[in-house]
């Protein structure tokens, strides 16, 4: 033991220099660590993001994250199909080895690989499609499938809370050069109002974490060791601090759930006024009974739908428009169930047009393949499979995906 | 600045007495570590809707 020089002036414990040099290198490590995290693919039992490990449990994935899903799910020789979209897509109250996707895989067979990454309330360019235009040279034989209701279209920023993903990309420089998508980003990097403060942390998170990667590195540990933080939302004690992993996907089962409880009287007024009014802002109905469309209403979803997606990635996305369930529909005056129809066919055409590729189901469906008014059973995930696989394969042949 | 509690101006002073020249590197280094390891962690943290407590919303 050394005794300091000046025993009533003891020496300073901490060196500066040592200490930045061990800050710099503990991040620098750290980094390291993110960074090859975001190539192992740590959701070993994936099935699809259900509540756990989605953004309503305070657990939001990354690019990187995402890729590595689908990297361990798609051979080299399979063409990927990707489904993004919202909790229809998802396959909300079907259970995991009823779920739609799982379906649609069989339906194809082994020259595809279906990964199902939609989330709730997403929109069509959200989550999922950031992940396949990240994946676009990976994995070039590519199909990206969402959905929409007749007319609405998100633009070229989607929505706001699944935008964690489009600056996670954006920074990193995985997306396709878009102008109308940069102009939208340049927009409101510009303009940042620190009021609106998560806005303004996900930009500069996105930033550093293009730098040190610390999403992939917490995300890895949240999911595989320990949750750091209990929230207000879901899971509750005694589950809170638990790792992800140990959280199956438990999906509520339409099938068992009682219609009365599904459908009660409160629930019902309120969606059969949603079902009526759907495509009501549309159109004007004339003298004679038929409509016409709304000039303004359609140009704004043309516009919209124009930028949602880069040109290049249009003719490799499937847009599927759902109808709501005849539960409903049936009690519609028939002027409206016209209505309706003609949106629909308005819809896809227009988008067509723009070189998307566009399918609309449910019009053979019956209530029973429902659970609400716009979510399937598993019957109706069954028969959207069945309806969306051949599609799935027009397309591939289209595109020249498959052996010739 | 606050006094600190006893315990750790006597724990300061001992270090401060008794640490080599290679000692206070190494918890100079070691404490840098350490506060990488915070800073990641609430960088992740501001990321998210849920906020760490030292977190200031306008």
């Amino acid at each position: 033991m050394i005794a300091p020089e000046n025993a009533s002036r003891p020496a300073k414990i901490l060196n500066p220099v040592t200490l930045l040099l061990g800050l710099a290198t503990g991040l620098a490590a750290l980094a390291w660590a993110g960074r090859h995290l975001g190539t192992v693919d740590w959701h070993v039992e994936f099935t699809r993001f259900h509540p756990m490990i989605s953004p309503e449990a305070q657990y939001e994935p990354t690019v990187e994250e995402m890729c590595a899903i689908v990297r361990t799910r798609c051979r080299p020789d399979q063409v990927l199909v990707i489904v993004g979209g919202n909790s229809i897509l998802l396959g909300v109250g079907q259970p995991a080895d009823k779920m739609w996707t799982r379906r649609l895989q069989d339906e194809l067979g082994d020259g595809y690989a279906v990964v199902n990454l939609a989330m709730r309330g997403s929109l069509p360019n959200d989550g999922g499609a950031i992940v396949a235009e990240t994946l676009r040279k990976e994995f070039p034989r590519q199909i990206y499938i969402a959905n929409q209701s007749a007319f609405p279209s998100s633009g070229p920023m989607g929505s706001e809370t699944y935008r964690f993903v489009l600056f996670d990309a954006y920074y990193k420089g995985y997306l396709l050069p878009w102008k109308p998508r940069s102009d939208a980003l340049a927009s409101i990097l510009k303009t940042v109002d620190y009021h609106r403060y998560h806005q303004a942390d996900l930009e500069i998170g996105g930033m550093l974490d293009s730098w040190l990667y610390f999403h992939n590195l917490w995300n890895w540990w949240s999911y595989t060791h320990h949750f750091t933080f209990a929230t207000p939302m879901m899971p509750h004690d005694p589950g809170a601090h638990w790792p992800r992993d140990r959280f199956a996907d438990a999906e509520n089962d339409f099938d068992s759930t009682p219609f009365e409880s599904r459908f009660t009287p409160q629930v019902v007024a309120a969606d059969l006024d949603l079902t009526r009014r759907a495509t009501e802002t549309f159109y004007t109905e004339n003298a004679d009974k038929s409509w016409t469309r709304s000039r303004l209403a359609f140009r704004n979803f043309i516009l919209g739908a124009r930028d949602e997606f880069p040109d290049p990635l249009k003719p490799r996305t499937l847009i599927l428009i759902g109808r709501n369930s005849p539960y409903y529909t049936v009690q519609l005056e028939p002027r409206i169930r016209a209505r309706d129809e003609l949106a629909i066919r308005d819809t896809r055409a227009g988008m067509e047009r723009l070189g998307y590729e566009t399918m609309d189901y449910g019009g053979d469906f019956s209530a029973e393949d429902y659970g609400d008014r716009s979510h399937l059973t598993s019957s109706g995930g069954a028969k959207l499979a069945a309806a969306v696989a051949p599609k799935i394969r027009e397309i591939a042949e289209k595109l020249r995906y498959l052996p010739q | 600045m606050p006094e600190l509690p006893k315990a750790l101006l006597r724990l300061k002073t001992w270090l401060a007495y008794r640490l080599t020249e290679a000692g206070r590197h190494a918890l100079s280094f070691a404490l840098g570590l350490l506060m990488a390891l915070v800073i990641d962690y609430v960088l992740y943290r501001i990321g998210l809707p849920s906020k760490p407590f030292i977190y200031v919303a306008f």
